[in-house]
């Protein structure tokens, strides 16, 4: 006889989940346990019964599916696996900030504002430019805790880092040897406007296998009213003729695009294939950070616009992967390889956990971004200051805890930016609320997407997204 | 597991996990969260967090957030298993509203 589960007081609940056709199927997210699963008939049913107010009797065998894979709590302590401690610090990216001058006044750009980067210290301004000696302090410590990984991360960041090359050169040779010292593996990634790349420097990155980030926003007309020099002329002269440098110099790393989306300038498919066109091999996209109704700040309708841009993005993505070509949309690439390994994710990002950001006047910060922002999470010299580290994380896991714990799309962003928030809303760990339904809807499309790559050619999965890593 | 099959590597692992797991006697219920205030709190002009930011949004800037069981009050809306184009016409909730479908149960 078939096992009917009887209603009774001491109910069942469904935690959230996302369920969705694709591909001629239904499919099933679970965002307790991350897994993603195709579902019977028997399946839709229970949750249409579960989630009507009215339920009548689910089968229990199909009862006991929906709590394996993560859909099932109770009331009382319902959740299937609870979080008690922070994740220890297990370093493995640690961004150098060089130098926080810049020779551009990006329209958008977070370090002008009053609380950005570098306040006054006791009244005294904080130094604007990191020493020799510093840097290698800060790799010592990153070397002293990571541990066992055997690979460590750099990222030479500013401000524009090139404006400070001679100590950039510096600072790739001395980690090299110190990380080949102890047996380690050093790789360095480079954040760059593309202004000030000669065809010097753009040997030396190919040489020392730098790969490069240019933060370009689009063709011509765009870019230039997103990045002027201070003087108001446009960049985009100077970036395209950096980029023919760097394309001179390419090597087996690729060279990644990445575009701040700001207010009016949207066109995500224009600027994509621009950036293909002067051959990059990745190119990103990201919303500006700025306070609601700002200059920068892009409206609902705009977001909207985005959107249709991304699906239109991910069908090509998904045409690429069956003519094995390596796609160029990087935001899909991480949706896709977080989707791919399924691990629950509290923090929205890797900020205080695996990542640290070194700022000039030797304090850590949880990431570029937050340079100067709330308290400094410790030095090199004396280590983590760990009752700050704990403050951080507090309030990172409060939130999620709280607002974002019904979402079915927490695993995808716990909360959003942590710079985001506050920037938007004056604190660090205002759940992002605005981007609710964007986020939703992009991770959806992410859902549908690895979907479809799952049918039509499965073996990229694996190959491509299971050793990615997660910035 | 019979009803559900692995997709992603998370899920295939959940998938081939062996053992058996208690028999729940369950009845549906709709989980509310903290996302808006109950009846006994001040009330809907402020959150629980005592500001107004994440106050309901009307059901046409929100349709998907507004629609599902999560919310407090929640908009109606057809069970999306089996309708799944009920909204298939309105690709923007704030302009194609009127082109939801209307959805009549089967007897």
């Amino acid at each position: 006889m078939e096992n009917i589960a009887r209603p009774s007081a001491a109910e069942a609940i469904l935690l959230p989940h996302r369920s969705f056709t694709a591909e001629g199927e239904a499919y099933l997210y679970a965002a307790e346990t991350g897994g993603l699963f195709r579902m019977d008939k028997g399946v839709r049913d229970a949750l249409s019964a579960l989630a009507s107010s009215g339920a009548g009797a689910v089968p229990g065998e199909v009862l006991s599916d929906l709590r394996r894979a993560g859909l099932l709590g109770t009331r009382e302590g319902g959740r299937p696996a609870g979080r008690t401690a922070h994740p220890p610090l297990r370093l493995r990216t640690l961004v150098l900030m060089l130098t926080y001058s810049c020779n551009l006044a990006c329209r958008y750009c977070y370090e002008d504002r009053e609380e950005g980067c570098v306040p006054p210290a006791d009244g005294k301004p904080a130094p604007r430019e990191m020493s020799r000696e510093s840097i290698r302090e800060n790799v010592r410590f990153l070397l002293d805790q990571s541990g066992e990984n055997r690979k460590v991360s750099i990222v030479l960041f500013g401000g524009e880092p090139l404006l400070r090359f001679p100590l950039l050169r510096a600072a790739v040779g001395d980690a090299r040897a110190m990380a080949s010292a102890r047996g380690k593996e050093v790789s360095f990634s480079l954040t760059t406007n593309g202004t000030l790349v000669t065809r010097e420097i753009a040997g030396f990155l190919r040489e020392s296998g730098v790969s490069v980030c240019v933060s370009i926003d689009g063709p011509r007309e765009v870019h230039d009213v997103n990045r002027p020099y201070a003087s108001g002329r446009g960049s985009y002269d100077d970036v395209e003729r950096g980029i023919e440098y760097l394309m001179e110099n390419r090597s087996g790393v690729p060279l990644a695009a990445r575009v701040t989306l700001g207010r009016g300038a949207v066109d995500v498919r224009k600027t994509f294939d621009h950036l293909r066109g002067l051959g990059f091999d990745e190119v990103g996209f990201a919303p500006a950070s700025a306070a609601e109704g700002s200059d920068a700040a892009l409206p609902g309708e705009e977001l909207d616009l985005v959107l249709d841009g991304f699906r239109d993005l991910a069908a090509g993505y998904a045409a690429d992967v069956r003519e094995r070509r390596m796609p160029a949309f990087g935001n899909m690439t991480q949706i896709l390889a977080m989707i791919h390994r399924g691990d629950p994710m509290p923090y929205p990002c890797g900020a205080g956990i695996g990542m640290l950001a070194a700022e000039p006047s030797g304090a850590f910060y949880p990431c570029h971004r937050l340079c100067g922002v709330g308290d400094p999470m410790g030095d090199p010299t004396r280590g983590i200051a760990p009752d700050a580290r704990a403050r951080f994380l507090d309030g990172a896991a409060r939130r999620c805890e709280s607002v974002c714990d019904a979402c079915w799309a927490k695993n995808f962003c716990a909360g959003g930016c942590y710079h985001d928030a506050y920037v938007r809303q004056g604190d660090l760990f205002a759940p992002s609320t605005h981007y609710c339904r964007w986020i939703r809807e992009l991770f959806l499309l992410g859902l549908q997407t690895y979907v479809r790559i799952q049918n039509e050619t499965p073996t990229f999965l694996e190959a491509v997204l299971g050793e990615r890593g997660i910035a | 597991m019979k009803h559900l099959k692995g997709v992603n590597r998370k899920g295939k692992k959940i998938e081939e996990e062996k053992g058996d797991l208690p028999v729940v006697e369950a009845q549906g219920s709709i989980p509310f969260m903290h996302t808006c205030t109950s009846v006994f709190n001040p009330g809907y002009e402020i959150d629980w967090t005592g500001s107004t930011k994440q106050l309901c949004t009307p059901i046409e800037t929100d349709l998907f957030g507004t629609t599902d069981m999560y919310c407090w009050w929640p908009g109606q809306a057809p069970d999306t298993y089996n309708n799944p184009d009920w909204n298939a016409d309105c690709t923007r909730a704030m302009k194609d509203w009127m082109k939801l479908k209307v959805v009549k149960p089967e007897w």
